[in-house]
């Protein structure tokens, strides 16, 4: 299995093959393991948890599970969909641990220091009023939006990380750009 | 607002979201080149997406991401438990064994030894003949305490004697043995102490009838049967012998029940006659004595 992982270009390798690999000690494939699904993975963990340390802890606790457990993996099943169903859960636990779900405000590191034109022009140096309107939404808008335009994950990686249909997350993410456009609106 | 204009209302949203294309030939298409204000709706969401993927950038995950789950998945590999960990629970296992062992060690030793080992063997025995008439002659099974070095002791041939107690031999029990005397609530690894001992005043003799309710616990109805028959030797009561009939009957020997229980009604309308003595000589009917005797 490890000889597998490493012979093959790493975009042939399937993840299942990578994760035994891994599993069995195959550093080479765990590194290509984990630079396939880091970033989807922390970025949906952020989202959620809107902390660096945490999201980070998050995202390894949840590989190091994901691979542990390789056993009780069904092959019928995607490993990275495994993996993100961990992540969430994971997010889950930490968020009740919290018990302040949701709670924690947005802070700036959701947004670049400096104001791009686009921004200044449609929202009028409303900042504030843009990361409010954010925060507002209910959480299916915001996450999506968040990991579509603030970590750059296309629509099938957020798919994944969220377990819906890549057509659920297109139709959220529309709804998280109509609620901004709403209250925008309303707030002019 | 035109009523065309609510049909597409949502799809401008969803095309910002998707990819951003509208289809050239479709009927949004045609739409928005006859409505300004779908087309300005739409300009709005695109540039709203564009906006906002300019302006809100998320954190990556750290370099030393890779190496530190690395480490951490090399961590869980190993055992979980610690050395420290393992240590500590050897050394309280091993002083739970020297406490127990010096707990056993000094324990009083007990008294009241049986002058010989009645431990039975599946022999033909003889039942009281109480009140007169034969009985029939039966199988007793082999004691659960026999083999283990525990005997239940008779009364001597001297009626005065205390009833039985239950003995082991340091060292001789074999498995099961501890654990049945234990239920039996008899110190175990005490030293051996011979039944004519004089010293062991403070003997706890153990009644007959605790000891054929064990055997009844255990479901073994002979050999409480044969218990029973022994505790009305040692004490003649109506009791015992219909606890024997009773055993006999949980046996299945219900000729033999209601031989016993024919027995209790004459006993009772004999007071005069104490069943005691009709009973025929310990030594013949000991369910322990492996010669069989006719009553």
């Amino acid at each position: 299995m490890a000889e597998m992982a490493t012979t093959q270009s790493p975009v042939d390798v399937t993840d299942e093959s990578l994760a035994a690999a891994a599993r069995s000690g195959d550093r080479q494939a765990f590194d290509t393991l984990v630079s396939r699904y880091r970033d989807i993975a922390f970025a949906y963990a952020l989202t959620h948890l809107n902390s660096r340390e945490e999201a980070e802890d998050v995202t390894q606790e949840a590989f190091v599970r994901a691979l542990m457990a390789l056993n009780r993996f069904r092959i019928q099943a995607s490993w990275g969909a495994w993996l993100m169903r961990i992540v969430r859960n994971l997010c889950h636990d930490a968020l009740r641990r919290r018990r302040v779900r949701s709670s924690v405000t947005l802070d700036d590191r959701w947004m670049d220091s400096a104001p791009t034109p686009e921004l200044l022009t449609l929202f009028s140096e409303r900042r504030s009023e843009l990361l409010s309107a954010i925060e507002a939404m209910p959480e299916k808008f915001r996450i999506p939006l968040l990991m579509h335009y603030g970590a750059r994950r296309t629509n099938k990686e957020i798919a994944l990380a969220l377990g819906l249909p890549e057509s659920t997350v297109i139709g959220r993410i529309a709804g998280a750009l109509r609620f901004l456009r709403k209250r925008m609106v309303d707030l002019q | 607002m035109k009523i065309a204009c609510l049909r597409f209302k949502r799809a401008l949203a969803r095309i910002t979201a998707d990819d951003g294309e509208i289809p050239a030939d479709g009927a949004i298409a045609r739409h928005l080149e006859s409505c300004e204000a779908c087309a300005r709706e739409l300009a709005w969401f695109r540039s709203a997406g564009h906006a906002l993927q300019k302006s809100l950038t998320a954190e990556q995950a750290g370099a030393g991401f890779t190496d530190a789950t690395w480490a951490r998945l090399s961590a869980a590999g190993r055992p979980r438990r610690s050395p420290v960990g393992v240590v500590m629970a050897v050394s309280a296992g091993c002083t739970a064994m020297i406490v127990f062992a010096l707990l056993i060690r000094h324990s009083p030793a007990p008294t009241g030894l049986p002058s010989h080992d009645l431990t039975p063997t599946v022999s033909t025995k003889r039942v009281p003949n109480i009140g007169g008439g034969s009985l029939t002659e039966k199988k007793i099974p082999k004691s659960p305490l026999s083999g283990t070095g525990i005997a239940a002791t008779h009364p001597e041939k001297n009626s005065s004697d205390p009833p039985a107690a239950i003995r082991h031999r340091r060292g001789v029990l074999p498995r099961g043995g501890r654990r049945i005397a234990r239920r039996l609530r008899i110190k175990t690894a005490t030293p051996l102490v011979s039944a004519a001992d004089k010293h062991a005043p403070e003997a706890q003799p153990i009644p007959w009838e605790q000891i054929a309710s064990w055997y009844e616990y255990q479901g073994d109805y002979r050999a409480a049967e044969a218990t029973y028959l022994q505790a009305v030797r040692a004490d003649p009561s109506e009791a015992h012998l219909f606890n024997a009939g009773r055993t006999a009957e949980c046996a299945g020997d219900v000729a033999q029940a209601i031989e016993f229980y024919t027995h209790v009604l004459k006993h009772e309308h004999a007071q005069e006659s104490p069943a005691r003595q009709e009973l025929p000589s310990e030594k013949e009917t000991s369910p322990w004595n492996e010669h069989s005797h006719s009553i």
